[in-house]
């Protein structure tokens, strides 16, 4: 297996944004592109990560492989390199650990050793998304910070005009009104609303980063689906409400 | 009180974080115990109001519960009933025991000896009707819900964990195991620390989970062999169980025996084939709602500060965190939505 990446910039800020909600998981690595499915270890939200091989600069993988990460050591490693280095991915030759090669002036090579993962079969939910909504992702994460003023959660609402991103508290309301012209697309069938913890969701928004577009499904009361897209790149994740009563 | 057989039974510690979104069936007789014999002042005297009422349960429940609507747990309380005939003997000896230390917390007392004193008022603790009466109330007040449970509370707070109504039942004995509960989570209505019994020593006490599934794997046993592992150890339903047995020697007699009631059954003179079958079937019921509300502000200020001489800015500074717990929601977990297999 050998895998470049002509700049470090995307996975330094999805395995940044990764390792903030979960602690491992198991990387997929297949002759098509690279995968990973894992929930925080308090079952609230799940990340879907797809990378295409067309992401890289070069992809060379013959078979189906499994590498057990332990996300905050690779976070430690990719923090060392900066936005511009190249990055390479290989396996060491007893295939006991991921070797990350940074290249700019100087070639540093780190060694990450896999761990077990225990298996656990991730099914995603069948859920009833009544908009969906794609904006630039900063009109989000300026909203939730917002809302961060006077809350600790958030509540996300569609109408067929606006998307609102509203928070109440004992120190005050605040709303952010997204008109739907300033959407990229914006597709309400009814209106709806959910309720989510900001604390999960600025770890989400950590990936803003990597992504030219965010792509939002909201449905009352159901968790909500976050698409973070860039080219030949999904990074997905569904993140469960918080229900009053 | 409660079935001896902690040494044998695998615990994890866990964060109070850990245990966000839950809703719990707590045994509420257990927690008002647990509070009346900790909540009490240096010579071992419960908190009081100026009528010399016990308020010791109301502080306990009424900060301890927001503590715990805080954490984001939504917490059920689940009272006794009418408890089965064959606890008699075990509720006789408790009286017996809580007379022998009232007498020796006076005789404490009248020596001078606090910290003596205090040891044996906790023993002395005594869980009434009239103080029961009061936590209901103030949880109804409060807008937390409460179960009435036709017998014991432990079966029915494990039978609202089967039914999948609450994730987990909260106790400090292990009985809600033998009454099946698939989660059980102890040290969750004790607050931070604790002091070593005799030292001037405070540990940090954390939630604990019991998982049975975990227990029964570890010891490579069934749930009806862990109930007559307890009842050969002794459970309340017949305090002591069989001279000379304790917990290892029990485990190894249940692997064994297919009955292993049948050796000892001439010497008990009480039916431990009965006892085994009440934990298997307890009496429970369906005749419950759980629904967290807001509080009743004014009805809580009235029943804790004109009542009984709370500190009106410190239940109003509880009231508005409570408040605050009750509009944040609760977090669920993407499991709700998982497709059923």
């Amino acid at each position: 297996m050998r895998l470049v990446l002509s700049d470090a910039k995307v996975l330094k800020s999805i395995v940044d944004t990764l390792s903030n909600l979960i602690d491992e998981a198991k990387l997929v690595v297949s002759p098509e592109g690279i995968s990973l499915r894992a929930m925080d270890p308090g079952h609230v939200a799940l990340a879907d990560l797809n990378m295409s091989k067309v992401a890289f600069e070069e992809y060379h993988v013959e078979s189906n492989l499994e590498l057990g990460i332990d996300f905050d050591r690779l976070n430690t490693i990719l923090k060392r390199a900066g936005s511009s280095d190249k990055i390479e991915l290989s396996l060491s030759e007893d295939a006991s650990a991921l070797i990350i090669t940074i290249r700019n002036s100087a070639m540093r090579r780190f060694d990450l050793p896999l761990i077990d993962v225990s298996e656990e079969e991730l099914r995603i939910p069948q859920l009833d998304f009544l908009a969906e909504v794609e904006v630039d992702p900063k009109i989000l994460s300026e909203g939730i910070k917002d809302a961060e003023i006077v809350s600790d959660h958030v509540t996300l609402k569609c109408d067929s005009e606006n998307l609102y991103i509203s928070a109440s508290g004992d120190l005050g309301n605040v709303e952010v009104k997204v008109s739907k012209e300033r959407a990229l697309n914006f597709e309400v069938s009814e209106p709806c609303k959910s309720m989510f913890s900001i604390e999960y969701l600025k770890d989400m928004l950590k990936a803003v980063d990597a992504a030219s577009t965010i792509r939002l499904h909201l449905g009352t009361d159901i968790p909500m689906r976050l698409d973070f897209l860039a080219e030949g790149v999904k990074l997905d994740f569904l993140l469960a409400p918080r229900i009053e009563g | 009180m409660g079935v001896p057989i902690g040494e044998l039974i695998p615990k994890k510690e866990i964060e109070i974080e850990n245990l966000n979104g839950r809703k719990i069936a707590i045994d509420a007789f257990n927690a008002v115990y647990q509070f009346l014999s900790t909540i009490r002042q240096r010579d071992g005297t419960p908190l009081m109001d100026s009528k010399g009422r016990i308020t010791s349960h109301l502080s306990g429940l009424f900060y301890r519960t927001i503590n715990l609507m805080e954490a984001g747990i939504k917490p059920a309380y689940v009272f006794d009933g009418k408890p089965p005939e064959f606890k008699k003997k075990e509720l006789e000896m408790r009286e017996k025991a809580r007379e022998e230390a009232k007498v020796k917390w006076e005789e404490a007392l009248a020596a001078g000896e606090l910290e003596e004193a205090k040891k044996y008022a906790q023993r002395a603790t005594k869980v009434n009707e009239q103080l029961i009466n009061d936590a209901k109330k103030l949880l109804e007040l409060m807008g937390i819900p409460w179960v009435q449970a036709p017998s014991e509370g432990e079966a029915q707070a494990a039978y609202m964990v089967l039914k999948g109504n609450v994730w987990a039942s909260a106790s400090q004995d292990y009985d809600s195991l033998l009454f099946g509960t698939p989660r059980l989570v102890r040290n969750l209505t004790i607050t931070g620390r604790r002091k070593l019994p005799g030292k001037d020593i405070y540990v940090e006490i954390k939630p604990e989970l019991i998982v049975l599934e975990e227990v029964l794997k570890e010891l490579k046993i069934t749930r009806e062999k862990l109930i007559e592992l307890a009842i050969l150890v002794g459970t309340d339903y017949n305090p002591g169980g069989i001279k000379g047995i304790g917990p290892k020697k029990a485990l190894e007699i249940v692997k064994y025996k297919k009955d292993p009631f049948a050796l000892y059954i001439k010497h008990s003179d009480v039916d431990l084939y009965a006892i085994k079958e009440f934990f298997l079937n307890p009496p429970v019921t369906d005749e419950y709602k759980l629904e967290w509300k807001m509080p009743d502000e004014e009805g809580v200020l009235k029943f804790l500060c004109d009542e009984h001489d709370f500190s009106e800015e410190r239940v109003k500074n509880g009231l508005q965190r409570l408040k605050k717990a009750v509009r944040a929601g609760r977090q669920f977990t993407l499991e709700s939505w998982f497709v059923k297999r």
